[in-house]
C-alpha cells in the first residue's frame, strides 16, 4: 500500500500544491519579519508589541482569503493538483461573504498545511543530501546542525545514512499524500457550492436545459415547416412547369426565401445548442416581431398608450432571435402593466427596437409608482427573461432612470446583408 | 367524376403548392382554402368537397378541433385527409380518433398525395395501414379488452373482412381472399361499420386496434 502512494502521479501533484502553499509562506514570512523588526525598534510594551506581532502576521492572509478572485485561483489549483471535481465548474469568484469567508478557511489551511510540508521538505532534502554523501567522505566526527553531530565510521554501518534518507523521502510524499486527501476531502465542502448554493446552481441548469430544449424543439419546427413548404412548392412547379411557367418562377422564389431563412435559423441556433432533443408537440407556431403589431394592438385595447420605434429590417433576424424578442417583449409589457401601480388608461410605455450592426436592442420604459419601485427588481418575468436573454448570449439591463423603470435587452446577431 | 378538395392550411405557400399539384389532375380539383381551423365550416357548406386536407397545427383552431367540427356539424361530411410535417406527431392519432379517414406527411411525394386523395374519396380500402398500425402501437395505451369487440355481436364473416380491412385490403382484394362477390364484400362493410357506429374503414379499424380485436403485437 506505501508502495502504491509512491508511485501515484497524485501523490507528487499534492505535493506540488502544498509546495504553492509553502512559498506563499515564504513570502508572507519575509514580509512579516521586515514588519516586527520595525515593531521592535518602537520599543512599545510587550503586550502591545504581542499583538501587533499577531496582527501582522494574521492580517494579510486574511485579507488575501477575501479577495473574491482567490476563490477562482484556489479552484483552479485544486481541481488540477488536488484532482478534486467540484459541482460549480469552473469555480467562479466569491459572490457572497459566506463564500469569501470558506474560502479565507480555505486558504488559511492551505497555508498552514503548505507551511508544515514546505519545512519538512526543505529538511529532508537539504540533510539528505548531506547524509547521503556522507559514507563517501573520510571518517571523523561531522556537523549535521550546530549541535547535532555524526559519526562516519568508513565501515559498512554507515549505510544507514543513505537509507535514512530514503526513509525520510519516502515518509514525507507519504505525509504529503495524507494531508493532500484530507484537504481533497475538505476542498469540496469550503470551497464548492453549499447545499443552497447547490440548489441554486441546479435551478439554474435546469431552467436553462428547459431554455435550450425549447429552442431545439422550436427549430426543428421552424426548419420542417420551412423544407416542407420547399417540397410541396418544387413539387407542384415540377408538376406546372410547361402548363404555368409564372407559378413555376413564383414558387422557385418562395422556395428561395424559405429555403434562406431556414438555413439562417439553423445556423443560429445551432450555434447555441450542443445537445438535441426529441421534438415536442405543440399546435400554434410561436410568434415572432413580425406579429409584433397584434401584441402592441392587443396591449392597446387594454387602454394603455405604447408608443413604438423601431430601425433595422427586422425580416433579416434569424427566427430564433425573432421569436425570443418577441416573448421579451411581451413579458416587458406584461411587467410594466403589473408594476405600473396606477390605472391602465394611464400608462405610457415606450418600446424601442433597434438592429444594427452591434446586434438588437430592445429598449422598454414605462413609469412606475413610488410603491411599486421596491419589489420591481426581481419579478418571475424578469427572471424569465434573463433565462431566455442568457442562452442567446445577451444582455439585461433593468434599473430605475429617473421616475422611469428602465428595461435594456441587448442579443447578439449577425446580421447578413441580402443578396 | 370529379373529387372536390378542399385545401386547409394556415401557410399560403403550402396552400398555392397543393392546389397547383391537385389542379394538374384531370380527376382532381381544389374546391376552396381556409387559412384556419375556424374558416373550415364555412368553406366546406359552400363548396361541398369530396376531401379535406387538414393541417394538424394551425394558430387559433387546430386540425383536431376542426376535424371534430366538420364531422360533428354536417352530414355528409366530407373525408378529412390530416397532412402533417412530422411523422411521429402526436396529434396524427388524435385526428384519427377525432374521425379523419387517413394521414398524409408533407414530404409525401405528389403522386402519393393524388393516390391519397383518390384513396380516400373512394373508401375502398385503408389509407396507409402499416402507419396506422403503427401509430396505434405507440398510442394505444390501455390493456386490450377480453372479450375484444363481442359487445357489437359482428358475424364471423364481418369478423374476418374486419381482419382483412386492418391489413389494407381493397373490398375486391377481400372478396377474392374470401372467394365471394364485391357486392357480398360491400354489404358486409356497410353493416360492420354500422354495428361499430363507425364512420368509415378507418375509424373501423382503430376500433379493432384499441379493442383487442385485432392484436397489435
Amino acid at each position: 500500500m506505501v508502495a502504491n502512494v509512491l508511485v501515484r502521479g497524485s501523490t507528487y501533484l499534492r505535493w506540488v500544491y502544498l509546495l504553492l502553499g509553502a512559498a506563499l509562506v515564504l513570502a508572507f514570512i519575509l514580509v512579516d519579519s521586515g514588519l516586527v523588526s520595525l515593531l521592535d525598534d518602537l520599543n512599545l510594551p510587550k503586550v502591545v508589541t504581542a499583538i501587533l506581532v499577531v496582527l501582522v502576521v494574521a492580517v494579510p492572509p486574511l485579507v488575501l482569503g477575501i479577495l473574491p478572485a482567490v476563490r477562482e485561483v484556489e479552484g483552479i489549483a485544486v481541481e488540477s493538483l488536488l484532482g478534486v471535481r467540484f459541482e460549480e465548474r469552473p469555480l467562479g469568484p466569491s459572490k457572497t461573504w459566506a463564500q469569501r469567508r470558506r474560502t479565507t478557511t480555505w486558504f488559511c489551511l492551505h497555508l498552514a498545511a503548505g507551511g508544515l510540508v514546505g519545512i519538512l521538505s526543505t529538511a529532508v532534502f537539504g540533510f539528505g543530501a548531506v547524509l547521503l554523501a556522507a559514507p563517501f567522505r573520510s571518517p571523523g566526527q561531522r556537523e549535521l546542525v550546530p549541535g547535532l553531530n555524526y559519526q562516519v565510521t568508513g565501515r559498512w554501518t554507515d549505510i544507514w545514512m543513505p537509507l535514512a534518507t530514503i526513509m525520510a523521502i519516502a515518509a514525507l510524499f507519504l505525509l504529503s499524500a495524507g494531508i493532500g486527501a484530507l484537504l481533497a476531502y475538505a476542498a469540496p465542502r469550503l470551497l464548492g457550492p453549499t447545499p443552497a448554493e447547490r440548489i441554486e446552481l441546479l435551478e439554474r441548469r435546469t431552467a436553462t436545459l428547459a431554455e435550450r430544449n425549447r429552442l431545439a424543439r422550436e427549430l426543428h419546427d421552424s426548419v420542417g415547416h420551412a423544407l416542407s413548404l420547399v417540397t410541396i412548392q418544387a413539387a407542384a412547379a415540377r408538376r406546372v412547369l410547361s402548363t404555368d411557367p409564372a407559378f413555376a418562377e413564383t414558387a422557385l422564389a418562395a422556395m428561395e426565401t424559405s429555403a434562406r431563412a431556414a438555413l439562417a435559423d439553423l445556423d443560429h441556433v445551432l450555434g447555441l445548442l450542443r445537445d438535441d432533443r426529441r421534438p415536442g408537440s405543440q399546435t400554434a407556431p410561436q410568434a415572432t416581431l413580425s406579429n409584433l403589431t397584434r401584441l402592441v394592438e392587443a396591449t392597446r385595447a387594454g387602454g394603455i398608450t405604447v408608443g413604438v420605434r423601431r430601425t433595422g429590417d427586422l425580416e433579416q433576424l434569424p427566427a430564433a432571435v425573432s421569436r425570443e424578442a418577441y416573448r421579451i417583449i411581451q413579458e416587458g409589457l406584461t411587467n410594466a402593466i403589473r408594476h405600473a401601480g396606477r390605472p391602465a388608461d394611464d400608462l405610457t410605455v415606450d418600446l424601442l427596437i433597434n438592429l444594427d450592426k452591434s446586434g438588437l436592442l430592445l429598449e422598454l420604459t414605462n413609469p412606475v409608482s413610488a410603491g411599486a419601485a421596491d419589489h420591481s427588481g426581481g419579478g418571475r418575468g424578469l427572471a424569465g427573461i434573463r433565462e431566455r436573454v442568457a442562452v442567446l448570449r445577451g444582455t439585461v439591463e433593468a434599473g430605475l432612470v429617473a421616475d422611469r423603470w428602465r428595461l435594456a435587452v441587448r442579443l447578439p446577431v449577425a446580421v447578413t446583408t441580402k443578396a | 367524376m370529379t373529387i372536390s378538395v378542399v385545401v386547409v392550411d394556415d401557410e399560403p405557400l403550402i396552400r398555392s403548392g397543393l392546389r397547383a399539384i391537385i389542379n394538374a389532375e384531370p380527376d382532381l380539383t381544389v374546391v376552396g382554402e381556409a387559412g384556419d381551423g375556424a374558416e373550415v365550416l364555412p368553406v366546406v357548406r359552400r363548396t361541398q368537397p369530396d376531401v379535406v386536407l387538414m393541417d394538424v397545427r394551425m394558430p387559433a383552431v387546430d386540425g383536431i378541433q376542426a376535424t371534430r367540427l366538420l364531422l360533428d356539424g354536417l352530414d355528409p361530411a366530407p373525408r378529412v385527409l390530416v397532412v402533417t410535417t412530422f411523422e411521429n406527431d402526436d396529434y396524427v392519432y388524435d385526428a384519427l380518433r377525432a374521425g379523419a379517414s387517413g394521414f398524409l406527411l408533407k414530404r409525401t411525394p405528389p403522386d402519393d398525395i393524388i393516390a391519397a386523395i383518390r384513396t380516400v374519396a373512394g373508401s375502398e380500402s385503408l389509407l396507409f395501414p402499416e402507419a396506422i398500425r403503427a401509430l396505434a402501437l405507440a398510442h394505444v395505451t390501455e390493456q386490450p379488452k377480453p372479450n375484444g369487440l363481442a359487445e357489437y355481436q359482428l358475424t364471423d364473416r364481418e369478423q374476418e373482412v374486419l381482419r382483412l380491412m386492418a391489413r389494407g385490403l381493397s373490398n375486391a382484394e377481400i372478396a377474392g381472399e374470401l372467394i365471394l362477390g364485391v357486392q357480398t364484400i360491400k354489404t358486409h362493410v356497410a353493416n360492420l361499420l354500422a354495428k361499430l357506429g363507425a364512420r368509415d374503414r378507418t375509424q373501423a379499424v382503430i376500433q379493432a386496434y384499441e379493442s383487442g380485436f385485432v392484436p397489435l403485437r
